[in-house]
């Protein structure tokens, strides 16, 4: 009450800066305050030189975070910042429901020619990349001294007795795609540029996919999210995960936990996939908190700002160009650093028409998201067996024109 | 609770931005002119009218030319849109009440619609100030372990709402697919209706508190602490409700049934979760009474096992008429009543030799107890015609009155009068309505029906 009738009885209205950002509907409870704290911990540097300035956080369920940001903004009730993935990020532009960032220099600067996706046609930033998560192996070092570095190992790791674990969601498979040299071919099924050929990479990564659904210690999750959970519960010895699960798995597992580069395949690298965590400016803040919300980005995007947080070790990769990963100061920044650099780095010129292949430009998100899912039915069906080689084949190798 | 007062201060950043501000200034201007409009209004129906419609009319029309001229308004047009639906209801529910004030839908309206509609539009704006999903999960409180957060009080609070609003509604429903399904009476049917309706209560309490998060433990601990509370602060009430259940059980009490409550027949008109509702005879009035009443004090009933009432008429006959004759016409006149049942048949019975006459007594049973004054009435009437063209007299005592002097001018006056009546000498005359005396004086004066 107090701070109602404190906050009525100043004329002004009180600094507020809205920030509004998705969590997974099905740990949402959970998952709320982690974020909440990570991001509080990570913007410290903003809340200690504004601390007049109060951060009301709005958090939906990323299912439909963007028809609620929608509905906000018609009510001119938006949020002034959005921290998201580039996909919701991408969503809501096109929805015209952020808006382009001001000083076009001062990003320049920071990203130089990273993140080229981040940029309109002016080359100004319609939004700024904050930090990026990669998909790494997460093992129990009590049971595996060293990961495998190839799909071989791997195989033979579990033919020893230990347990593996993997996704059959597809982003969260799309590595051994890489392992297995089938990225150019999917990237030509993405962009649309495929001549009709038998895709006989994308046949031998189906092949091993089979041949390790048979195996009797890797287990295939349709969830990506169990993996930590039975990683954690010693009902798995190795899986993959992603660099922002890292705190969360050491807070449990301690230093039983252990993390390396995903295997890559004989004649080829590994293929992790990234996200990168951006902020978004809302359309519907006042001056005031417009100036306020850039320099919450400033202060985060900056090198100082981001070398800090990676120094932090927190599984995250800066955003920042002038931030180098040290890759000899822990095994996991070698770890992190071998997954974005070496082996997502290699295939720069793929991923584009990779993310086109899993979330086919459509006019619709849903449209976008339909492809998503039936993806994710096939590659569930194939690894449980109910689906052979050639059928998830066709589904995989279908395009708009067929 | 800290929290809950963070969240909703934060909200006042809002008003920074001056497309909230100026919506939310243009709303409190019309609500205060709404109000001036009403307190000066006249009394008039039409200008009444116009003053419902003024505040929602406010809003939309200027809120939908504010949008065409893309002037932020969609907090404008989104009240207008809920008063409007406030206003209609209760327009409308006002309407329904003028023919009948215990209108059902007018019930409804006033339980349900509205109490939804407000709902929907604090939850609405909730979900565009924040996020429903974040705010439900704000903790306000914690009782034996359990965080109580405000998705929970929410849902815990409307659907105990709901629950007591709807449960009649429900298990008068159930109640009569029950009699469909199994053809049992409508008796059946008004005792199973409370049964039911204690049972949708006490299932969505349970349902209600283990969905909002209560643990099992922790709802034995509540039930007992709220046990012990009971039976000091809710005794009676606590009691009402089990005698009721009880006395649905037994069977015992029915809708439907006749009793003698202070000597008065009354109706059982429904069994309730605190009372039983009655309807006495004589003047319709409704009559609660808490169920530990009925459950401890002796009650007479007129129906128990039979639906009819039996009811007698006494009557006497002078001695010199024979009984078999004035037995036989007595059932007659009975028998030809049509609202008389034929079995048990109507029976009469010289039942007293009295002072100036034999004492008669027909006894007969009509379909429907609360009848049984009427039929009463109307039998006497038709006894007494009866009486009348069959010569048979009904005795009466008579009482003779005699004007005298007092005190006696002479002896003669006195051994006159015989001290039988006494009048003092200066009422005499306002007595007799003359100073003379008047030879009429001696017979009887008026004769009185005692």
């Amino acid at each position: 009450m107090t701070i109602l009738l404190s906050s009525c009885s100043s004329l002004k209205a009180p600094n507020t800066l809205f920030i509004s950002y998705p969590v997974d509907a099905s740990s949402f409870k959970d998952d709320v305050p982690k974020i909440q704290s990570r991001i509080d911990e990570y913007t410290e540097a903003f809340q200690s030189s504004y601390p007049e300035t109060r951060l009301v956080y709005i958090t939906y369920p990323s299912s439909k975070f963007v028809q609620q940001i929608e509905a906000d903004a018609n009510l001119n009730l938006g949020p002034d910042l959005i921290i998201a993935d580039t996909g919701t990020a991408n969503e809501l532009l096109k929805r015209n429901l952020t808006t382009i960032l001001p000083d076009k220099k001062y990003f320049q600067a920071i990203y130089g020619s990273r993140f080229p996706w981040a940029r309109n046609a002016n080359g100004k930033y319609v939004y700024a990349p904050w930090v990026v998560d990669t998909q790494i192996a997460c093992f129990n070092n009590t049971k595996i001294k060293e990961s495998p570095s190839t799909i071989q190992e791997l195989e033979n790791l579990s033919a020893s007795g230990r347990k593996i674990g993997l996704s059959s969601d597809p982003l969260n498979l799309i590595w051994s795609a890489g392992s297995k040299g089938a990225m150019a071919e999917i990237s030509s099924l993405g962009n649309q540029v495929t001549s009709k050929q038998a895709f006989p990479s994308i046949r031998g990564w189906l092949e091993w996919l089979r041949k390790a659904a048979l195996y009797n210690n890797i287990y295939f999750y349709d969830n990506p999210r169990d993996l930590g959970k039975n990683l954690q519960n010693n009902k798995l010895d190795w899986c993959t995960c992603w660099g922002l699960q890292i705190d969360d798995l050491k807070r449990k597992m301690g230093s039983t936990l252990s993390v390396a580069a995903l295997p890559n395949g004989m004649k080829s690298k590994a293929s992790p996939p990234i996200s990168t965590i951006v902020f978004a400016l809302g359309r519907n803040s006042s001056k005031s908190q417009r100036k306020m919300a850039l320099k919450f980005i400033k202060s985060s995007v900056n090198t100082i700002s981001q070398r800090k947080l990676q120094l932090r070790e927190s599984g995250l990769l800066a955003a920042n160009q002038n931030v180098a990963i040290p890759p000899q100061s822990s095994k996991q920044n070698n770890a992190l650093d071998t997954s974005y650099n070496e082996q997502n780095n290699h295939y720069e010129k793929d991923w584009h028409g990779i993310y086109r292949w899993l979330f086919p430009q459509e006019k619709t998100s849903k449209n976008s998201l339909s492809r998503y899912w039936q993806l994710s039915r096939t590659f569930r069906e194939f690894t449980n067996g109910y689906l052979g080689i050639n059928e998830a084949m066709k589904i995989l190798t279908m395009t708009k024109e067929n | 609770m800290r929290d809950l007062q963070i969240e909703v201060a934060g909200w006042l950043g809002y008003l920074d931005r001056w497309a909230v501000s100026w919506q939310i200034t243009f709303i409190l201007c019309v609500v205060f002119a709404t109000i001036f409009i009403r307190r000066n209004r006249h009394s008039s129906s039409v200008k009444r009218n116009l003053a419902i419609l003024f505040g929602p009319t406010a809003l939309l029309v200027p809120g939908m030319l504010f949008r065409v001229m893309t002037i932020p308004s969609g907090i404008i047009f989104r009240i207008g849109i809920v008063w409007a639906l406030l206003s209609f209801i209760n327009w409308l529910e006002s309407r329904l009440k003028i023919d009948n004030p215990k209108n059902q839908l007018a019930s409804w309206l006033g339980l349900i619609v509205r109490p939804a509609i407000l709902i929907g539009a604090i939850i609405y704006f909730i979900d565009r100030l924040s996020s429903l999903s974040t705010v439900g999960l704000i903790t306000i409180g914690n009782l034996f372990n359990t965080d109580f957060v405000i998705a929970n009080i929410f849902l815990l609070s409307v659907g105990l709402y709901l629950i007591l609003v709807t449960s009649r509604a429900l298990a008068a429903l159930m109640a009569y697919l029950m009699q469909v399904v199994l053809k049992t009476s409508d008796q059946s049917r008004k005792i199973l209706e409370p049964l039911f309706q204690y049972l949708i209560v006490a299932i969505g309490f349970v349902t209600l508190a283990l969905l909002a998060g209560v643990q099992g433990n922790t709802f034995l601990v509540i039930s007992g602490s709220i046990g012990v509370g009971l039976g000091f602060g809710l005794k009676d009430t606590l009691g009402n409700l089990f005698s009721g259940i009880y006395l649905l059980l037994e069977g015992a009490i029915k809708p439907g049934e006749i009793l003698m409550i202070e000597k008065e027949p009354c109706r059982v008109i429904s069994l309730g979760l605190r009372v039983t509702t009655l309807s006495r005879q004589r003047d319709d009035a409704e009559l609660l009474i808490p169920n530990q009443v009925l459950f401890a004090t002796q009650a007479e009933s007129f129906t128990a096992g039979e639906n009819y009432r039996r009811e007698s008429v006494v009557v006497g006959a002078a001695y010199h008429h024979d009984p078999q004759q004035v037995i036989s016409l007595l059932e007659q006149i009975a028998q030809s009543h049509k609202r008389v049942l034929n079995k048990p048949a109507a029976q009469a019975f010289a039942i007293d030799f009295a002072d100036s006459s034999i004492t008669y007594k027909l006894k007969f049973s009509v379909r429907n107890p609360l009848e049984a004054l009427n039929v009463g009435s109307e039998l006497r009437q038709q006894i007494w015609s009866a009486f009348e063209e069959n010569n048979i007299t009904i005795p009466f005592p008579q009482r003779q009155v005699y004007p005298m002097e007092w005190p006696p001018k002479d002896e003669n006056n006195l051994q006159l009068t015989g001290g039988r009546s006494v009048m003092t000498e200066r009422e005499q005359p306002e007595a007799t309505g003359s100073s003379e005396k008047d030879p009429s004086q001696d017979k009887p004066q008026r004769q009185q029906r005692q």
